[in-house]
């Protein structure tokens, strides 16, 4: 079980996704989708103290990832 | 509801004119409501004031409509406030402030707060303390982060605030998304926030 954690206006929206379903097709577009807006995506809580890592390719999301919105600079 | 904010709105403001759009200060935190309807100043202790927002400030869009934004929010936020004070002189007393009132943080914020917490704890338990939280970007750069919306992230090495935002977010998933991409991505986040490295 993969969970995508996106930031919105309500706090995060949470999608979980078996790998094979149909959830993981939908997950995919949606991730691409984020990707193009100039999201970031990282792979957080890792465990045993493993520091999270920007993940840019689909295949390599783990079970628990944080989506960040395209951040706007001053 | 609460009474006598007005001068802090005020010290508030001018910190903000007199640095020239660096916003520094101790006693409150600005910020833009996700509906872009209404503007929120929030205090330390909680207490907050929420004004509404005409079509004249929200016209400004673009590459810097943050900054923007922010330049006609804080002279929207200095008219109402000096407009408030003048009625006090006119009637002699202190008119009650219906829109400043003491509230608990909405969903929204509490979500965020506890994605913060869940993704990183250590970092959480530090800002909640002190207010602020030692980072290390991932170029080996040493960072402040600052539980606040504009200018969150401070360059240890010559106290540089950088400005870059996560936008529609409410705060706790702003401070996580600077934390993230400056811990993971430090060249991509010094691009978007215009600073050249130190």
């Amino acid at each position: 079980m993969k969970t995508l954690k996106v930031m919105d206006a309500s706090g995060d929206t949470r999608i979980q996704f078996e790998e094979g379903t149909s959830a993981e097709a939908e997950a995919k577009k949606l991730f691409k989708s984020l990707i193009s807006k100039g999201s970031a995506v990282f792979a957080v809580n890792r465990g045993d103290g493993v520091p999270d890592k920007r993940v840019k390719d689909f295949a390599e999301l783990e079970s628990d990832n944080v989506v960040v919105p395209r951040i706007a600079g001053g | 509801m609460a009474v006598g904010r007005t001068d802090q709105l005020l010290r508030g403001f001018g910190d903000y004119l007199v640095a020239g759009g660096l916003v520094r200060r101790a006693d409150s935190t600005y910020d833009i409501c996700r509906d872009i309807t209404r503007f929120r100043v929030q205090f330390h202790d909680n207490s907050y004031a929420e004004f509404a927002l005409s079509n004249w400030e929200l016209q400004t869009g673009g590459r810097d409509g943050f900054r923007e934004w922010t330049r006609h929010l804080h002279r929207a936020i200095e008219c109402r406030a000096q407009a408030t004070v003048r009625l006090d002189m006119l009637y002699g007393f202190t008119i009650p402030r219906e829109r400043i009132f003491h509230g608990e943080p909405s969903i929204a914020d509490a979500t965020a707060e506890k994605l913060f917490k869940e993704t990183a704890p250590m970092v959480y338990r530090e800002i909640s303390k002190n207010g602020w939280a030692a980072i290390v970007g991932s170029e080996g750069t040493k960072y402040k982060l600052h539980k606040c919306v504009s200018y969150c992230i401070e360059r240890v090495s010559d106290r540089a605030r950088l400005c870059a935002v996560v936008p529609g977010v409410p705060l706790w998933d702003h401070l996580l998304g600077v934390k993230l991409m400056v811990e993971r991505d430090e060249l991509k986040f010094l691009e978007t926030a215009n600073v050249a490295r130190a």
